[in-house]
């Protein structure tokens, strides 16, 4: 292997490890959180069918 | 090994690599659908063409980070060499797993209304601006659109064609391919589903992958770093002859960017460039078998002597001229035209 | 200078992939091929197990059924039938696509308010929708049903404030499983683009839910400014109001927030 392609190798993984990472911590902390009611409304519950 | 450009050649082996591949794909497929349908909740099934999809789809992902290992394990360990040959089957198997996902996604999700599949997987969903509910849909096709020109090049007719680097440099665009497939899944299945066993599994595979790829890259930088002393009017010293065991090699930097193969074998010394002529391979890393060194990646075969491949092919590299003091092996850094015949240095009685 | 430069140190034979194996490779790859398979099967299994649920609900697509009823075209066309268990249900219509009936109806030139229409069922719990049979005679006036002189049982709830998400009504029915979240946000947008009636489904932490078909505040069909929220969480403030089994959530969209 020529040492420009190792070399070039090299490089696109140190660049591609933090873009990966960062990609990673952000899909994880904005993950939508699941739209919850603490309780539904009166009004729905009454309609139970 | 190149005269003409054969279809594919079949032996044993070759069959049996590629039967154990489509094994291994079929145990994983069959084991998600039949284990799906045993742990959905009471009542809840998948749409079988939604459950083809994601089997193929994880399957495509899990082979293609398997297949980015393989290089930089055959380096560490000269016992995955066997799959680094004929790897390209794997390329191509795992392209034909992501198109069975991409052209189910395309259809399904979609397809069957007035705008076309194409611009729908573009525009319908244009929140680019935000993570949640990012059009995760669209770096997936980046990534089937680089390995489709891939899969599309495998062939030793482009290799040839195109040239060794750029071929290998188009190649290269596999690693761009998995970094924006990691984000589709982290940005699709990841955020839909609720357990963490889809991050665990899809950076994990990341994370090896780009461990393995950073240790042996800097492995060698290192190693460059530390040998081929500079020596006068471009020779370099290139260590004790005896450091070299029979038939094998030692590698050290060139001029620029090249690196140079030193083999020892039949009592005298060789050096040739580390170069295949085939993929780039690591000549260096090869043994002389029946007087030629032998390419570890795909057996292309050179005479050390003048670095041309043996009638009936002309494959050709640069040699150098070598010279033997006092046990010491130097190499003239100055590259020879391919093919330049040159004296081998002759290890004297003296040295064992 | 040390051996660190060799980097093949192996003393066995060498592999080269047109010659016979070496004994040393043959073992190696035999016992590589069986953890392999291991591996993929393994894989396979732990992340088809870690998959949430896919989702209730039925497209009976090889079931045709014939309905009988009342027809209604605002805000979406619809089917009120005591066709499906005896008591007046609310039956939506849509085409065989990601489109609702809207379109079908505008071909057809029958007298619309006593029907007979045909089609497959798509239905999860109390949801009941016909996606109607892709040709000219789905639909035909029946005069055997007595006409209604008096309207719908309509009753306003009162307005909610609540925190769900909104999904295409079709593909939440049974069309698609799993039908939610980011997978399906395109779809789901497309779907409703085509005229299918948005619905707003929420939930609760005791495991409640309850879906409810999508309008403006006046009652009317609503589409271009819900569609960007599609499948996000949102938290939305409106009225709701019942029409026989029918629950609609009637919201300004100026009162949606994502979360």
């Amino acid at each position: 292997m020529r040492r420009a392609h190792r070399t070039a190798h090299l490089a696109l993984w140190v660049i591609l490890l933090p873009v990966m990472a960062i990609t990673g911590w952000a899909a994880l902390a904005y993950k939508p959180d699941p739209a919850e009611n603490a309780a539904l409304p009166a009004a729905l519950i009454e309609e139970a069918s | 090994m190149a005269v003409g450009y054969k279809a594919v050649i079949w032996n044993g082996f070759k069959t049996s690599y590629v039967l154990t591949l489509w094994a291994a794909i079929l145990a994983f497929i069959a084991s998600f659908i039949i284990v799906t349908g045993m742990t959905q909740p009471e009542g809840e099934s998948f749409h079988p063409v939604q459950l083809v999809m994601r089997a193929f789809g994880f399957a495509g992902f899990s082979l293609l980070s398997f297949i980015l290992i393989i290089g930089p394990m055959a380096r560490i360990t000269p016992r995955f060499k066997p799959l680094l040959y004929n790897r390209r089957h794997m390329g191509v198997s795992a392209f034909v797993l992501m198109l069975i996902h991409a052209a189910l996604a395309m259809v399904w999700y979609h397809g069957f209304s007035d705008i076309s599949p194409l611009l729908s997987v573009l525009t319908t969903n244009a929140n680019y601006d935000r993570i949640g509910g990012f059009p995760f849909e669209s770096l997936g096709l980046a990534a089937f659109l680089i390995l489709f020109v891939m899969a599309a090049t495998s062939h030793d007719f482009w290799l040839a064609n195109l040239g060794a680097p750029f071929w290998k440099a188009l190649h290269m665009g596999v690693y761009l391919a998995f970094a924006l497939l990691v984000a589709h899944i982290l940005l699709g299945v990841v955020q839909h589903e609720k357990s963490p066993a889809y991050a665990f599994w899809v950076m994990g595979s990341a994370a090896l992958v780009t461990a393995l790829h950073l240790i042996t890259g800097w492995r060698e930088v290192s190693k460059d770093r530390r040998s081929g002393f500079k020596a006068e009017d471009g020779w370099v010293e290139a260590g004790p002859v005896n450091d070299i065991p029979n038939d094998r090699a030692v590698i050290i930097p060139g001029e620029g960017r090249e690196r140079i193969a030193v083999f020892r074998y039949d009592g005298q010394v060789s050096a040739i460039s580390n170069a295949c002529k085939h993929q780039n391979g690591p000549l260096g890393e090869g043994r002389i078998v029946n007087g030629c060194v032998v390419c570890p990646w795909h057996g292309y075969e050179y005479k050390p002597r003048d670095g041309r491949s043996p009638a009936p092919f002309n494959e050709k590299i640069a040699t150098y001229k070598v010279a033997i003091r006092n046990g010491i092996v130097f190499v003239n850094t100055k590259a020879l035209p391919a093919g330049t015949d040159v004296e081998p240095a002759r290890i004297e009685e003296a040295q064992p | 200078m040390s051996r660190k430069l060799i980097h093949d140190t192996d003393q066995g034979e060498y592999f080269v992939g047109y010659r016979d194996t070496p004994k040393v490779d043959r073992r190696y790859l035999l016992g590589l091929s069986v953890l392999g398979l291991g591996i993929a099967g393994g894989t396979g299994a732990f992340l088809a197990a870690k998959q949430g649920g896919a989702g209730l609900g039925r497209w009976d697509m090889g079931t045709p059924v014939s309905l009988t009823g009342y027809l209604s075209e605002a805000p979406y066309p619809l089917l009120r039938t005591t066709g499906i268990d005896g008591t007046l249900r609310t039956v939506l219509l849509a085409c065989d696509t990601k489109c609702g009936a809207q379109e079908k109806l505008a071909e057809s030139r029958i007298s619309r308010d006593r029907v007979t229409v045909r089609g497959s069922l798509i239905q999860r719990g109390r949801h009941v929708m016909l996606a109607v049979a892709n040709d000219d005679d789905w639909i035909m006036p029946d005069h055997t049903l007595p006409a209604r002189l008096t309207g719908f049982a309509e009753e306003d709830l009162g307005e909610v404030t609540i925190n769900g998400e909104i999904l295409d009504s079709k593909c939440w029915f049974g069309a698609m499983r799993p039908n939610e979240g980011a997978s399906h946000k395109a779809c789901a947008m497309l779907c409703i683009a085509g005229g299918l009636p948005p619905y707003f489904y929420a939930r609760d932490a005791l495991g409640r839910s309850r879906a409810m078909m999508l309008t403006d505040p006046g009652g009317e069909a609503l589409v271009q400014p819900i569609l960007r929220y599609v499948a996000d969480p949102v938290r939305v403030t409106g009225r709701v109001h019942r029409i026989e089994d029918l629950l609609q959530l009637r919201l300004n969209p100026d009162n949606l927030v994502r979360l």
